[in-house]
C-alpha cells in the first residue's frame, strides 16, 4: 500500500513536472492585465505600468540609483534552444544605464533566490561593489546606453550604445565579458530613443552554444544581426528559466518591456532548385522546383510554406503543387493553398516542392513577374534566421500593350457578349465595328496559329496571343525581326521572314485595329472609376479598381512593384506610392497618394481610350 | 588413387563452400534500417542482378503519415542510386534516392547531385544492416 502510495505521489510529480515543462514555452506576454502567478518582480519592477505609450513590465523609473527583475519562473528544457523576441522601452533620462536579458539554472532558481545583481554599470545582472550578480546565471544579453556594461572583468572598457554579452556567473564570482557591439558605429542607432525590439537566439551545441542578438530600429520591419552566432564555450544547464533586469546610477532613463514572445527554433530555409527558364508568353505552362530543409533543431511543427505571387488572369493560373518528403511522404493541392502549404518538417527533413502554373491571359505588361519563397515553422516555433528565394517568370513579345490588351478586350468581350463558345467570325469583327476583317485575315490567323503548334481549334484565347504579337510587332519596330527574303513591307510591319506574306496579311489588319482603337475610344468598360476618396489602410473593391488602373496606366516603378503584388483591394503602402507616383507624373498636386476629387478629374481628362467608365 | 581424388573432390567442394560464403558476405542483399527520433526507416534489397537492383523502402514516422513502395536502382562503385516510388495521401510520387555502402550498411546522401553530403553523424541518414522481419 505504501509502495502504491509512493508511486502515485511519483506520478503526480513526474506529471506535474512534464506539465511544467510543456507549459513553459511558448511564452507569449503583454505586461498587462494582473499579473501571472509564473511571474516574480523585484526592486523597482512593476507589473503593467504604462511606459512609452503602452503597457509594461516596468524595471525601472526615471530615478537614480534604481535596479528591477521580472522573472518567468517557470523552467524549459536548454536542448531545444530557444528565440526571445521582445520589444523594450529605454528613454525619458540622460542616458543611463541600460537592461539585460538573461537566462539561470532553471533547477537552481526559484521565488525563494532570485535576486537582481548590482546597480550602475552592472545593468543588475553583475556583481559589483559588494554586490552579488544574479544566482546561478547562465547568460546575461546587455543593451546599454551608458555603456559600463562592458567595463570591466574582461571587458574593453565603457562603450555607450552598446550591446554586450557576460558570461555565468554566481555570487560573487564569473560574469565574464564575452563579446559587443557597437551600435551606434555599426548601424547608426542609440539603444535607448524609445522603442527598440530585440531578438535573441541561443542554440545548443555540443558544450557550448550560439548566442545570436538582433536589432530592430523600425518596430520589426528590418532586422540588424548585432552579435552574429557568438560561440559560447559553456555548456548551457539542463533547464533554464529567463528573465529581464535594468539599472539606473547618477544618469537615469525608464526601462521597461512591452511584449514578450519566447519560443524554440527550426531553421527553415528555401533553396531554387529549378527555376522556370526561357521565356513565356500568355498561355504558357511554366514549372520550378524548389526545397525547404529545416536545419533545425527542432522540429518545425505545421509549418507554412509560402508562394507568393500575383495570381489570376493578369499573373498565374491554373497553379498546382506538390511536394515529396526526404521521410517518404507527400501531398499536393491547386491555387487555394499555394499562399500557405502546410507541411510537417521534422529537423533534417527536406521537402521538395513542384509547382506548376500558366500565364495568365490578361498579362498586359512585358515586365517579368515574380514569384517569393518562403517558409514559417509553425505555432511556438520562429526562424532564427528567416530567409526568402525570389524567382522571376520572364515575360516576353506576345504580350500586349495596355492600349493594345483593352483594344482585345473589345474582341473578346463582344464574342462573349454574343454568345460564342468558339474563336470570333469575320461577322463578330465587324459587328464589333473592326472594318477590313476579312475571311483571309482569319485564315491567316489559323495559319500563324497552327504555325504556333497549338491545334486546329481556335479559341478566344489562342486568336488574342497571335493578335497580341502581330500587334507587339507593330508597335514595336526595334522588337521585330526584319530581313529575309526581301520582304521589305513586311520587315516594315514587323512580319517574320518564313511567314512574311501570312504576316503582311494580317499587319494590314492591325493596323486597322490601331486605327479603330482611337476611333472607338469608350466602347466598352472594363473596370469602373472609385466613386469615394481612398486613402491608405482602406480597403474594397473600388480600391482594386484604382489599383488596376494604377497598374494598366503603368507611370514607372512604384507602378510596377504593384503591378508585381496584384491588385488586391487593399489600400497599402504600394498602392500610395503608385497613385503618388501618378499624381506626380500628371501634375496632379499635391502628390500626397490621396484619391480625391483632383485625381479623378484628372484621371478621366487624362485617359484618352476612356476604358475605365 | 582413389584418395587423391577424394582429396581434389574435398578441396574443390571447400574452396566452393569459401567462394559462395564470400559471395554472400560480400552481398549487400538484405534489410537496413535508420532509427531517426520519430520513426523508423527500412531499406530492403531484394536482388542484385549485375548493376540492376530491385528492392523496397519504407518510411514510418511516428505522428505523422507513413510510406512504402518499391525502389528500383543500381549499385556502381559503392553507390546506390534509384527511384522510390511511394503512395500517400492517395497519390503516387517518386522520390529519388541515393545511398553509400560503408561497413556497416549504407550512408543515404543528400544535397544537390553535384555536391552529395553523406552525414555519418545524422540518424536520419544512417542505415544500419539488420536481420530481414
Amino acid at each position: 500500500m505504501n509502495i502504491f502510495r509512493s508511486l502515485v505521489v511519483l506520478s503526480f510529480i513526474f506529471l506535474n513536472s512534464s506539465q511544467a515543462f510543456a507549459d513553459a514555452l511558448p511564452i507569449s506576454e503583454s505586461f498587462s492585465g494582473s499579473q501571472p502567478s509564473s511571474w516574480e518582480i523585484r526592486s523597482s519592477a512593476a507589473w503593467a505600468v504604462s511606459a512609452g505609450g503602452d503597457q509594461t513590465l516596468l524595471l525601472t523609473p526615471n530615478a537614480g540609483a534604481q535596479g528591477g527583475l521580472g522573472f518567468y519562473n517557470a523552467s524549459f528544457p536548454s536542448n531545444q534552444g530557444i528565440v526571445a523576441e521582445f520589444t523594450y522601452y529605454a528613454n525619458e533620462g540622460d542616458g543611463a544605464d541600460g537592461l539585460v536579458f538573461f537566462l539561470v539554472d532553471g533547477d537552481q532558481v526559484d521565488e525563494s533566490n532570485i535576486a537582481a545583481g548590482a546597480l550602475g554599470g552592472s545593468l543588475g545582472y553583475a556583481q559589483g561593489g559588494g554586490h552579488d550578480g544574479i544566482p546561478y546565471a547562465y547568460l546575461g544579453v546587455g543593451f546599454d546606453e551608458f555603456g559600463n556594461f562592458l567595463n570591466g572583468n574582461g571587458g574593453p572598457g565603457r562603450i555607450p550604445n552598446s550591446v554586450a554579452l557576460r558570461g555565468s556567473g554566481n555570487g560573487n564570482a564569473g560574469y565574464t565579458y564575452l563579446t559587443s557591439t557597437n551600435v551606434a558605429s555599426a548601424f547608426g542607432y542609440e539603444t535607448d530613443t524609445g522603442w527598440r525590439t530585440a531578438r535573441v537566439t541561443v542554440s545548443p551545441g555540443d558544450g557550448s552554444a550560439l548566442i545570436r542578438v538582433e536589432m530592430s530600429f523600425d518596430g520589426g520591419q528590418t532586422w540588424k544581426v548585432v552579435i552574429n552566432d557568438y560561440q559560447y564555450n559553456e555548456a548551457p544547464p539542463e533547464n533554464l528559466k529567463l528573465g529581464f533586469t535594468a539599472s539606473t546610477g547618477g544618469s537615469t532613463n525608464v526601462h521597461a518591456i512591452g511584449n514578450l514572445t519566447v519560443t524554440i527554433p527550426a531553421d527553415l530555409e528555401t533553396a531554387l532548385i529549378t527555376s522556370p527558364s526561357g521565356t513565356y508568353r500568355r498561355g504558357d505552362s511554366f514549372t520550378y522546383v524548389y526545397s525547404v530543409i529545416n536545419n533545425g533543431p527542432n522540429d518545425s511543427g505545421t509549418s507554412t510554406v509560402i508562394n507568393s505571387m500575383p495570381m489570376g488572369d493578369s499573373g498565374f493560373v491554373d497553379l498546382a503543387w506538390s511536394y515529396v518528403t526526404t521521410d517518404g511522404r507527400s501531398a499536393s493541392g491547386d491555387s487555394t493553398t499555394i499562399a500557405a502549404i502546410p507541411v510537417d518538417l521534422p529537423s533534417g527533413v527536406t521537402a521538395t516542392v513542384t509547382v506548376t502554373g500558366k500565364i495568365g491571359k490578361d498579362v498586359v505588361t512585358a515586365d517579368d513577374l515574380y514569384i517569393e519563397l518562403s517558409a514559417n515553422p509553425g505555432v511556438g516555433k520562429n526562424d532564427p534566421s528567416p530567409s526568402s528565394s525570389q524567382l522571376s517568370v520572364d515575360i516576353v513579345a506576345d504580350v500586349p500593350t495596355p492600349e493594345v490588351d483593352n483594344h482585345l478586350d473589345v474582341i473578346e468581350n463582344y464574342a462573349r457578349t454574343h454568345g460564342a463558345t468558339t474563336a470570333p467570325t469575320v461577322d463578330d469583327y465587324e459587328g464589333a465595328g473592326l472594318a477590313g476583317v476579312t475571311s483571309q485575315y482569319l485564315s491567316v490567323v489559323n495559319a500563324a496559329f497552327a504555325a504556333y503548334g497549338i491545334g486546329a481549334a481556335i479559341t478566344i484565347e489562342h486568336a488574342q496571343n497571335i493578335i497580341s504579337q502581330a500587334i507587339f510587332d507593330f508597335n514595336h519596330p526595334v522588337a521585330r525581326i526584319s530581313g529575309g527574303g526581301g520582304q521589305q513591307d513586311s520587315a516594315t510591319l514587323g512580319c517574320r521572314d518564313s511567314e512574311a506574306l501570312n504576316y503582311n496579311l494580317f499587319a494590314n489588319n492591325v493596323q486597322s485595329l490601331c486605327v479603330y482603337k482611337i476611333a472607338t475610344s469608350t466602347v466598352v468598360a472594363t473596370s469602373t472609376m472609385p466613386a469615394r476618396d481612398l486613402k491608405l489602410g482602406m480597403k474594397g473593391d473600388d480600391v482594386k479598381s484604382l489599383q488596376d488602373i494604377l497598374i494598366t496606366e503603368n507611370k514607372g516603378p512604384q507602378a510596377k512593384k504593384l503591378a508585381k503584388v496584384g491588385a488586391s483591394g487593399n489600400f497599402g503602402i504600394l498602392t500610395k506610392n503608385a497613385l503618388i507616383e501618378y499624381q506626380k507624373q500628371n501634375n496632379i498636386l499635391p502628390a500626397s497618394g490621396y484619391f480625391g476629387s483632383l485625381t479623378k478629374k484628372a484621371m478621366k481628362t487624362l485617359k484618352l481610350a476612356g476604358l475605365w467608365w | 588413387m582413389k584418395k587423391s581424388i577424394t582429396i581434389i573432390v574435398f578441396v574443390i567442394v571447400v574452396f566452393a563452400v569459401v567462394l559462395i560464403w564470400q559471395r554472400q558476405s560480400n552481398s549487400i542483399i538484405g534489410c537496413y534500417v535508420a532509427t531517426p527520433e520519430n520513426g523508423l526507416y527500412t531499406l530492403k534489397i531484394d536482388s542484385i542482378d549485375d548493376t540492376n537492383i530491385v528492392g523496397s523502402l519504407s518510411f514510418k514516422n511516428n505522428g505523422l503519415d507513413s510510406s512504402s513502395g518499391p525502389l528500383n536502382a543500381t549499385y556502381t562503385d559503392g553507390i546506390l542510386k534509384g527511384i522510390y516510388s511511394l503512395h500517400a495521401e492517395g497519390s503516387s510520387t517518386t522520390l529519388p534516392v541515393i545511398f553509400k555502402k560503408v561497413d556497416y550498411g549504407f550512408i543515404r546522401g543528400s544535397g544537390p547531385e553535384t555536391n552529395i553530403l553523406y552525414d555519418a553523424s545524422s540518424t536520419l541518414a544512417v542505415f544500419t544492416k539488420t536481420d530481414c522481419q
